[in-house]
């Protein structure tokens, strides 16, 4: 992927910032689909500083999403198909962090609205490589198939959209 | 759903150094009292030998009349 200026950092990278005093810290948790099993555990925090929060859980993903064939998603005929393949070593995703529940009590990061197939098909990347816009958009419109994907976007204001906001995220029917 | 939020971390150097500057004045305050107390024990040593010498010097002893008396027994 391309090198584009950073907007998004991983929270070990930032030695001068930390989990906020009252929110759960979720590396190292089990990461659960919509069937409520597990597809891979959170190893990092991808945080916009500007906006001081966790914007997606950085996924290292279980051997059955690996292994699990994968289809490019379909799309209608009038919308561009964008087809790719992941390759080995591409054993992350990122999840938005508004299409996730915390179950602190047996730390659990429940993602009620991706299915096991979503997850399979969606982009990984491998572990280490900067993450641009466009990814970024590729993951969104995957986990939003039921929609038309959206264009890259520009600025900030991507994470005003549901997936990044609890309140707003919680009242969309999948 | 979720909301994680990611604050500033608070810095340690203002503590050490405020634990150090205590340190660094306690010392300093042992210090201080520590040689008030050795002039004190000095100047009460000083004052009993002086004492001391006075009282020798005031009291002579009277060797003389002790010769004489011894003269007088011996003759016989």
């Amino acid at each position: 992927m391309k090198n584009e200026e950073k907007h998004l950092y991983n929270l070990n990278e930032l030695s001068d910032y930390k989990v906020a005093s009252d929110d759960p810290d979720v590396r190292g948790w089990d990461v659960r689909d919509a069937d409520n099993r597990v597809v891979g555990k959170v190893e990092n925090l991808l945080v916009n500083k500007n906006l001081k929060r966790v914007v997606y859980l950085d996924v290292h993903v279980d051997n059955t999403i690996i292994d699990a064939k994968h289809d490019p998603y379909g799309r209608p005929n009038h919308i561009d198909i964008r087809e790719f393949v992941n390759k080995d070593g591409e054993n992350h995703v990122i999840i938005p962090i508004g299409m996730v529940n915390l179950d602190k009590a047996n730390k659990n990061v429940l993602a009620a609205g991706i299915d096991h197939r979503t997850f399979s098909e969606t982009k990984r990347y491998q572990h280490g490589t900067p993450l641009n816009k466009e990814y970024e958009t590729v993951v969104m419109n995957s986990y939003n198939r039921q929609v038309p994907p959206e264009n890259v976007y520009e600025d900030d204001n991507f994470y005003e959209r549901d997936e990044f906001n609890r309140d707003r995220y919680s009242k969309k029917r999948f | 759903m979720a909301e994680i939020k990611i604050e500033k971390k608070k810095p340690v150097w203002p503590w050490i150094l405020l634990i150090l500057i205590i340190i660094v004045g306690v010392y300093i305050y042992w210090s201080y009292n520590d040689n008030i107390e050795n002039q004190n024990e000095t100047e009460i040593v000083t004052d009993t030998i002086q004492e001391m010498n006075e009282n020798y010097n005031e009291t002579p002893v009277d060797t003389t009349t002790m010769e004489m008396e011894m003269d007088t027994t011996t003759v016989q």
